[in-house]
């Protein structure tokens, strides 16, 4: 299907690629309907577009990519509004923030969008505790988010 | 907004579901206990603006990176749809010269 994009131009996606944000994510509520597209070549990285607002993408990463120790610790609220029966029925991407030059970058831990692959339902869950925050750093900027997701494509 | 006082022990039942106890109140601290269905997420309002707000940077701070961030290369308006496998085949032209970011370039 053809997406109107503003950082991309229009672009053709697979229906495969769509996902549904019942109730969008925090700031963008009617976020809705949004498609995952791979990024220039690198696994692990994907623009979650939105089909509605073409303005509106985020740039996320697979998070054990970069921060291998990462655990998303999901409330049971959650977890019963995605609908998941098996923790292999989910994926989760966390939402990046670029510096203006594009090379400081920072992961929002806190608050993980989680993925029920079955469904291709989707929210983004704010994680309980304090040990994340909406600002972790990955050392080495973007072109170690890239790094990581070459290695994760070679494995 | 419904505007309430209420003593350390004292409770509130909120719907039908939802019941809130007074714990403790110390100082200008209130330890509040949350009696709620599992399907019912409570979280700490700051923390849900702080994510709202981090989103719309992000998604500010991706467009006006967008000169310097790689974009979704090899995803041209075409007939065929788009390489589901991340763009590995290069089969595509980018769509803007954009600087691309690969491993032997550094950020």
């Amino acid at each position: 299907m053809r997406v109107r994009t503003a950082r991309f131009g229009d672009i053709e996606v697979p229906e495969e690629a769509t996902l549904w944000f019942p109730v969008g994510i925090l700031g963008f509520p009617g976020l809705g309907r949004s498609c995952l597209l791979p990024h220039g070549g690198t696994a692990g990285l994907r623009w979650l577009q939105s089909l509605d607002d073409p303005t509106v993408a985020f740039l996320t990463v697979e998070p054990h990519l970069v921060f291998p120790d990462y655990e998303a610790d999901v409330c049971e609220a959650d977890v019963l509004a995605l609908g998941i029966r098996r923790p292999q029925d989910t994926a989760l991407l966390v939402v990046l923030t670029l510096s203006e030059d594009g090379s400081d970058v920072t992961a929002n831990l806190l608050a993980p969008i989680v993925i029920n692959t079955k469904t291709r339902e989707a929210r983004q869950v704010v994680l309980e505790g304090d040990r994340y925050q909406t600002r972790h750093p990955v050392g080495g900027g973007f072109g170690s988010v890239c790094d990581a997701g070459t290695r994760a494509k070679e494995r | 907004m419904l505007v309430l006082a209420r003593r350390k022990g004292e409770r509130l039942l909120i719907g039908e579901d939802v019941e809130v106890t007074v714990v403790s109140v110390r100082g200008d601290q209130v330890r509040l206990g949350i009696s709620a269905p599992r399907t019912v997420a409570v979280r700490r309002a700051e923390l849900v603006e702080q994510v709202a707000a981090e989103n719309r940077a992000a998604a500010r701070s991706t467009y006006s990176a967008r000169r310097r961030a790689p974009c979704a290369e090899g995803l041209k308006v075409s007939a065929r749809s788009a390489d589901k496998s991340g763009g590995r085949g290069k089969a595509e032209r980018p769509m803007r010269k954009e600087a691309r970011a690969t491993p032997e370039e550094s950020a």
